[in-house]
């Protein structure tokens, strides 16, 4: 089954491919997404929570000869982002459906090989399959950003794909140290994580290996000083590279620290979750400060993700139940919230043709559809009660208090930073005296779209369990573990 | 001793169907050389990769008392070698129309002679044998390099070449000649027996022959021809000698290290190492600043040619496994990289320059996404066939222990990433006008051909590590 989904945007693209028509191609990619999504539902409420563990185990060997293998699966932990990927795809598309106007053919085309490759790293199991999915996302992405982005798009296509390769080279070979290291102790020469991540490494070997694949995580993620190509990267990105790269993209690097770094290095984990901790903190309170100068919208929104991914790591280093369910949980909310932002950001630019904060205001008196959404979204950015970034927000500072009580308090100080250069900017873009002559409010596509991520946000924010009792058991059996 | 003859018969095919070429290119009209000659040397060099297949055998096989000797992995190089130069006679075809000359029948059967050279080098068993067909192959390509009319660019580079490539044979030769002096014998297995330590004289051999070899191959510090010859050369030359020299030349040095100075793998993998290292740094740096295509691609061999000769540090048998298909993906990623370039380029060296590729997918989708296919493999992004040549060379390098030579490939790796994306970013971020010449249906083919085999390659890498696993065994055999 999940075989399937990690294919079927594949065959999307191939469609895209031999399609004739410019203009169908949007809807081959708005089906495709949709029936993968879809797919990705039924996979969700099929999951055996009893039981718990890796299920829809699809397994084939690959490359015998390297004993690598064709392994994917998912838990509780992959299934959330399967999830969310899928919804972020699928409302990437409407995003894309007029700001995208030239090139269409290519530009679904690369969407879809982008979905496939982001669902792949969710979803392997074995170590180099991974590592080819993390790679391969590269191409599309930068592709994304430099053919459609704005003036300084080439700049900022160049320096994603460069830093993010640059990053990843050290997984690569902590990869391969890892295991032949295993297979010189136990004869066994694999990539299968479940394998691997019953051996226990020296712990010298451990602090090696866990700063290697930190590069390339933090670089992913982005954890302050990593952080410098996601302001560019975002800016320049048109509307749906933008959606993707913050909606799905940054929690690439979590996932890996959650799946690769804590079951392979637990005591290198452990040991460094300090210097974690204060980089969590310094990402969280720098780059607010930082969103809080910005007149940029789209820089803002960025800047804010940062911040945001800044309680998500310091949830994940937490070490405890409370804090790693909120940075799961907040990972979600994050995809959501911030997918949605950038969606609104770039409805904004479409009919204003500026991203500039003091060339907008008095948006709400022509557009009170767009004003009511944006003000949820805002409100969820913050974290308010109700919306479903508090649940994640509240449980990663519990954690981070758990953890060490000064993390906590600087965490909750960024909150209230969060809340400044929200406000800030909803004010100032929605509010005051109106700057322009006229604005058409959302039509019908980008309404249902953003209508929906709405209703999942107040949901999920009434509702958490529905997401977290998927998280339970996989916590549950990773502290046990520790 | 027998001769056993017939072991060499693909050879031998390929030297009589260059002989015939002369004496056909007497009789021809000119008007149909072109299509005549591409048409008989593909026949040729198809029905002799059949040969090489069916009569390459697993257990090692003798010929000419030992001057020669063929085992999987001559049949793998040939193999290789023979693919190369079918996707060069192809691309051939439609530069020759584009291009004036008044010798088609001699850029042919030359090219034949060549494939003929560099067939016999990797089969080679003795350092005459070695040496001769590696000149029979390089003074074929010097000759190729220079048979267009009005092109002073190649005829400098052949010149170039020519001076810089004898330099290097003689080098060879003379390290050759210190060996035969050691040993009174040219015979590989002769050399091993009285090869043991690192004696003086042995250093000075093995300094002479790396040398050599590594003027052969383009590596740092003897890599100045390298970006002039390949810039200069006509583009369906510099994909031969891109492709072919470069196979030709390491599997012949694979063929005399391993079992002639197996003692001493160590020390000369060491040197090997620091220089691979080197030249793909010098190599990645260099390339960074180029506007030509093909000046960059020249330097990124170097870069590659770096990558490989660090492999040779490792355990003999994971070496020559990770070389083996390091050399398949980078034959097949170079053949598609110069015929591409050859494809678009027009009278006057229009076409090979970066700016003339400025929004090539508005000219051609299909052209610009194999550019992607083909850029993306050099540079290792997987999931194509670049990618597990890189891989490989990595693992064997940890398995040696040599974490810190791994990781400097994998920087000097990230750094060539920017120049291949440059055509990338010119294919599809620059506004302009792309030129397009006239395409010829067969070069197109062949060049979609290889890019598919990039991506195949790329999704199903294990065909290609059985055969090099294969060819290495049958090449152990040999050895031990």
């Amino acid at each position: 089954m999940v075989s399937v989904i990690l294919l079927l945007p594949l065959l999307g693209a191939l469609l895209v491919a031999f399609c004739r028509s410019e203009e169908r191609v949007k809807w081959i990619a708005l089906f495709t997404t949709g029936l993968t999504f879809l797919l990705s539902l039924y996979v969700l409420f099929d999951y055996d929570l009893s039981k718990g563990g890796f299920q829809f185990i699809d397994y084939g060997s690959w490359l015998p000869s390297f004993s690598i293998k064709y392994k994917v699966g998912v838990d509780g932990l992959s299934l959330i982002m399967l999830i969310m990927t899928t919804l972020i795809s699928f409302i990437a598309v409407p995003s894309a459906w007029k700001y995208i106007d030239r090139r269409k053919k290519l530009f679904y085309g690369l969407l879809l090989l982008l979905e496939t490759a982001m669902i792949g790293v969710f979803v392997s199991l074995d170590l180099l399959l991974f590592y080819i999915f993390w790679e391969a996302m590269l191409i599309p992405m930068s592709l994304i950003i430099g053919v459609w982005g704005g003036e300084r798009r080439i700049y900022s296509a160049l320096k994603f794909f460069i830093y993010t390769f640059a990053g990843s080279i050290f997984l690569l070979v902590g990869m391969i140290v890892l295991v032949i290291v295993y297979g010189s102790v136990t004869g066994n020469f694999t990539f299968d994580l479940l394998q691997l991540s019953q051996f226990k490494l020296p712990l010298e070997l451990q602090k090696w290996l866990f700063w290697a694949f930190f590069i390339a995580f933090a670089v992913k993620v982005p954890i302050f000083p990593f952080h410098t190509w996601l302001p560019d990267a975002h800016v320049e990105a048109p509307t749906p590279g933008s959606v993707i790269l913050a909606g799905v993209l940054l929690k690439m690097g979590t996932y890996g620290f959650l799946r690769f770094s804590l079951p392979l290095f637990p005591d290198a984990y452990k040991l460094y979750a300090p210097v974690i901790f204060v980089l969590g903190v310094v990402a969280i309170i720098y780059t607010a400060l930082v969103a809080l100068v910005q007149e940029d919208v789209k820089k803002i929104v960025a800047y804010s993700s940062v911040s945001h991914m800044g309680f998500v790591m310091i949830g994940l280093f937490s070490l405890n139940v409370q804090g790693i369910e909120g940075a799961i949980f907040q990972m979600l909310n994050h995809g959501l919230v911030s997918a949605a932002l950038f969606f609104i950001v770039g409805a904004i630019y479409e009919r204003l043709h500026t991203r500039s904060v003091n060339k907008m205001g008095g948006l709400a008196s022509f557009a009170p559809k767009l004003a009511t959404l944006a003000m949820i979204f805002t409100m969820a950015s913050i974290g308010l009660p109700g919306t479903s970034p508090f649940i994640g927000e509240f449980l990663t500072i519990l954690g981070g208090y758990k953890a060490a009580h000064w993390v906590g308090y600087l965490m909750a100080l960024g909150v209230i930073f969060g809340a400044a250069y929200m406000l800030y900017m909803y004010r100032n873009v929605f509010f005051l005296e109106p700057k322009v002559l006229s604005f058409k409010d959302l039509d019908l596509r980008e309404f249902l779209a953003l209508g929906f991520l709405a209703v999942l946000v107040i949901w999920w924010g009434f509702d958490p369990e529905f997401i977290l009792k998927f998280v339970h058991g996989y916590t549950a059996s990773l502290l046990g573990g520790v | 001793m027998e001769l056993n003859v017939k072991l060499l018969f693909p050879e031998f095919f390929v030297l009589a169907a260059a002989v015939t070429g002369i004496l056909v290119d007497l009789l021809l009209p000119k008007r149909v050389k072109n299509g005549f000659f591409a048409t008989f040397s593909v026949f040729v060099l198809f029905v002799a990769v059949f040969l090489v297949v069916f009569s390459s055998p697993f257990v090692p096989e003798e010929a000419f008392n030992g001057f020669v000797k063929k085992d999987l992995l001559t049949g793998f190089a040939q193999v290789l070698i023979l693919f190369s130069s079918l996707i060069a006679v192809f691309v051939s075809y439609g530069f020759l129309k584009k291009f004036d000359t008044d010798y088609v029948g001699e850029f042919y059967y030359t090219l034949l002679f060549a494939v003929f050279g560099a067939m016999l080098m990797v089969s080679a068993n003795e350092l005459a044998t070695l040496f001769v067909s590696l000149e029979v192959m390089s003074i074929s390509v010097y000759v190729l390099s220079a048979l267009f009319k009005r092109d002073y660019r190649g005829k400098e580079a052949a010149l170039k070449y020519f001076i810089m490539g004898s330099v290097g044979a003689a080098v060879i030769v003379y390290g050759f000649a210190l060996l035969y002096g050691i040993s009174g014998s040219t015979n590989y297995e002769d050399l091993a027996g009285s090869i043991s330590t690192l004696s003086f004289p042995v250093l000075l051999a093995l300094a002479f022959v790396i040398s050599g070899f590594l003027f052969k191959l383009g590596a740092v510090p003897f890599h100045g021809w390298v970006p002039d010859v390949y810039h200069g050369a006509p583009t369906p030359v510099t994909l031969f000698m891109g492709a072919v020299v470069k196979v030709a030349a390491f599997v012949a040095l694979l063929k005399l290290f391993y079992p002639v100075f197996l003692p001493l793998a160590q020390k000369w993998g060491e040197v090997f190492a620091v220089i691979g290292v080197v030249s793909a740094f010098v190599g990645a740096l260099m390339a960074l600043r180029q506007e030509n295509v093909k000046r960059m691609l020249a330097y990124s061999a170097i870069s590659h040619t770096g990558v490989v000769l660090a492999a040779l540090v490792s355990v003999p048998a994971v070496a020559v496994f990770s070389v083996l298909f390091y050399l398949f993906a980078y034959a097949f990623m170079t053949v598609a990289a110069f015929g591409f370039i050859s494809l678009l380029t027009e009278k006057g060296f229009k076409g090979e320059n970066l700016s003339d590729w400025r929004n090539l997918y508005g000219k051609s989708p299909f052209l610009a996404l194999s550019l992607v296919v083909i850029f993306m493999s050099l540079a290792g992004i997987p999931p194509l066939f670049g990618f597990w040549a890189k891989f490989y060379v990595l693992v064997a390098l940890v398995k040696a222990g040599k974490v810190g030579i791994a990781v400097a490939i994998l920087i000097a790796s990230a750094i060539s990433l920017y120049f291949y994306l440059r055509p990338v970013v010119y294919a599809f971020m620059k506004e302009g006008e792309a030129v397009l010449p006239p395409i010829e249906p067969f070069e197109l083919g062949a060049v979609a051909v290889t890019v598919f085999f990039l991506i195949l390659f790329g999704i199903f890498p294990e065909l290609i590590s059985q055969t090099s696993l294969f060819a290495l065994s049958s090449f152990l055999r040999g050895i031990i």
